[in-house]
């Protein structure tokens, strides 16, 4: 079995400041529709279980049906590309260690999802480490829920990755060269990474590294296949 | 108003009281003021002749009849059916056909109910609720003037989700407890009793907890069938981890035509869960006629594992290599050799125990969220997802079944009442170490008082 931290996408970390987003800390992935900014969340999500760290995975847009068969579908492609011989046994392994936690029908909001967090916590002996959080619409989202995630992450000690939609049409940049929807609230992201495909690939890039001065610079191609980083 | 309230859009609320009188008119005026008529809803039938098309039902009572037995009643002059007629009309002393088994009844008494009291009628037509007695049915069955072979959509019956294990205290209760349980599965099709194959227990099933205490306790009132109640047995399996090597041979010489095989080959975990047998023998070293033997002396054995006497499933046999004898060798001979082969390479196999995974899904208000949690965790389970819907959650996890029984009086008291659970089998894992060495240590137990 090849070692899926070798071609995890968060391998652009190893060229990052702290080569990690860190706890209590925000980061977010973002992408135009159709690139596969869902599908590339769901890998940064394997790069933590595969570490065997516990993960919780928000969602507010699905029910936990689908979004458990988004872990099936590309764990079977890891399967594939990894040669993972004792299937069963890995899949056990990352299952026990994710919760999904879905809001449906405008129910989320920040003291839900501390609450659920707590029971977790308290209730099953879950402290996650991560959370994955999809579904939110960036564009409509004002800085104090942002605000109220950056609690959450310090307060149970945990990492938030979130994705978030682009536009084409949308082209604003802040003097920071952050674009359009995270550019009214970069200062509360401690990562910020585009996802983005040109004729000669899919590629991360990424434009905030915690506290740096200035563009990274850093970048990392993917397979288009199965968004593994190419060596 | 009656557009509204057909539309949905406005609710009539009317304050009264039954038990003094008060209201009941005007509520009862409303329902055929503000309700949908009759006439203006659909039903519809399923034509068996057709392949069961579904066809509509007219609710005129001079087309043929169709009559749904919706309700079954135990009372002191017998079987009490409650009939809803859909199409048609039923007059005293004509033939119905019960499309289920299409046997004929002859109606004698037709009556319409007014809650306990009882009054004759001659005819009732589409849209009356009737009562007959002395009708043979199941809930469900549907009843036609045999001009029509229709039957009514059949009723969602939902899974059970909920066991005991039951057994009478003497041999007067033995007797009405099978009394009592044929006329419960027949008016009530959530209810379902078996026997248990594995244990011989008398398995019943429903819908919760609530649901069988009351059927225990109309066996014990109706029936005069003094029963206990304990959980029932779970389904443990037994299965392999590792391959292991067998080469044995069932030599046998006492007087007369002995008995001789051998067989050579290897067990191994089988990836799809079920038994397979691949016959590697080349040569003819174990003569094609003896193959099948080997086979059903390996089949033989998966019945009772050697680990706590529970079926063995999931496990590839290969049988490559043997000898045989031109005399001695029999069907019988290799069937032993097979067994014998199996007993030599099954605890080499490193055996594990594996107990049913239920996959359950709880839902109750968000508030008691963390109560579900907590209660799931302390039977095992791994928490896969929460839902939040409004002020409700669906909390859905993977728990043992072992550790299900008692969940559902659990759950009342943990949610106030408000909570409901659902379960269905999911698969089998490895039960924990400590909880192997009880089920061997009761096994082992179990075998010596028999052998006693």
């Amino acid at each position: 079995m090849k070692d899926f931290l070798e071609v995890s996408p968060l391998k652009i970390l190893e060229m990052s400041a702290y080569k990690e987003l860190g706890k209590g800390n925000l980061g977010v992935l973002m992408a135009r529709a159709g690139v596969g900014k869902t599908s590339c969340l769901i890998h940064i999500a394997f790069d933590r279980l595969f570490r065997e760290e516990k993960l919780v995975h928000v969602s507010l847009k699905d029910v936990p049906e689908k979004v458990s068969s988004y872990y099936s579908v590309i764990f079977s492609d890891l399967v594939k590309a990894l040669d993972i011989e004792n299937e069963h046994e890995v899949r056990a392994l990352l299952d026990k260690n994710r919760i999904i936690l879905a809001y449906l029908r405008e129910s989320f909001d920040l003291d839900r999802l501390r609450k659920n967090l707590s029971n977790l916590v308290k209730g099953v002996n879950f402290r996650p480490e991560t959370l994955i959080v999809d579904g939110i619409d960036f564009a409509e989202t004002g800085r104090d829920l942002f605000e109220g995630f950056r609690k959450i992450a310090e307060e149970f000690q945990a990492e938030v990755w979130f994705s978030a939609l682009s536009h084409r049409h949308i082209a604003e940049v802040n003097e920071r060269g952050i674009p359009f929807p995270c550019n009214k609230v970069d200062d509360l992201f401690s990562l910020i990474i585009q996802l983005y495909s040109t004729q000669s690939g899919v590629f991360l890039k990424l434009l905030k590294d915690h506290d740096t001065e200035g563009s990274p610079d850093v970048m990392l191609r993917l397979d288009p296949n199965n968004f593994l980083a190419i060596e | 108003m009656r557009r509204g309230a057909l539309s949905r859009q406005l609710t009539p609320v009317f304050i009264g009281s039954a038990y003094k009188n008060i209201g009941v008119q005007p509520i009862l005026d409303a329902v055929t003021n503000y309700l949908p008529s009759p006439a203006e809803v659909e039903n519809s039938a399923l034509d068996i002749d057709q392949g069961e098309k579904e066809v509509l039902l007219s609710s005129d009572p001079n087309d043929p009849l169709v009559a749904l037995a919706f309700k079954l009643e135990m009372t002191p002059y017998g079987q009490l059916t409650h009939l809803r007629i859909y199409q048609g009309s039923i007059s005293k002393g004509d033939d119905l056909v019960n499309t289920r088994d299409r046997k004929k009844i002859k109606v004698g008494r037709l009556i319409r109910m007014h809650a306990d009291e009882m009054e004759d009628i001659s005819r009732a037509g589409a849209g009356d609720i009737v009562a007959l007695f002395g009708v043979n049915c199941f809930s469900g069955d549907t009843f036609t003037d045999d001009r029509l072979n229709y039957t009514m959509t059949s009723i969602f019956v939902p899974e059970p989700v909920i066991s005991l294990s039951i057994s009478p205290k003497d041999n007067k209760s033995d007797t009405n407890m099978a009394k009592a349980l044929r006329r419960f599965t027949r008016e009530d099709p959530t209810f379902r009793s078996r026997v248990d194959e594995e244990s011989g227990q008398t398995i019943i099933s429903g819908m919760g907890e609530l649901h069988l205490e009351i059927y225990v306790e109309r066996m014990k009132r109706e029936f005069g069938a003094e029963i206990s109640t304990e959980i029932p047995q779970v389904a443990y399996r037994e299965t392999i981890s590792v391959r292991a090597e067998f080469d044995y041979i069932h030599k046998k010489q006492t007087g007369g035509a002995g008995q001789y095989g051998r067989v050579t080959g290897f067990i191994e975990p089988s990836e799809d869960g079920v038994y397979e047998f691949v016959n590697k023998v080349k040569g003819g070293v174990i003569p094609s006629e003896f193959i099948p033997a080997v086979d059903k002396g390996f089949q033989s054995c998966l019945n009772k594992g050697l680990l706590i006497g529970f079926p063995v499933r999931a496990m590839r046999i290969t049988v490559n290599d043997g000898q045989y004898h031109a005399v001695d060798s029999s069907e019988r001979a290799f069937v032993q050799a097979a067994i014998g082969a199996f007993k030599q390479a099954y605890l080499k196999a490193k055996p594990v125990i594996l107990e049913p995974i239920m996959r359950v899904s709880v839902e109750c208000p968000s508030e008691f969220q963390g109560n579900v949690m907590s209660s799931i965790n302390q039977r095992r389970g791994l928490i896969m997802s929460s839902a939040e819907d409004g002020v409700f959650t669906t909390v859905e996890a993977e728990v043992p079944l072992a550790e299900m029984f008692g969940y559902a009086t659990t759950l009342r008291s943990l949610t106030q009442g408000k909570g409901e659970f659902t379960m269905e089998f999911s698969r089998y894992s490895r039960v924990p170490e400590s909880l192997a060495e009880e089920l061997k240590l009761r096994y082992r137990e179990r075998s010596k008082r028999t052998k006693a």
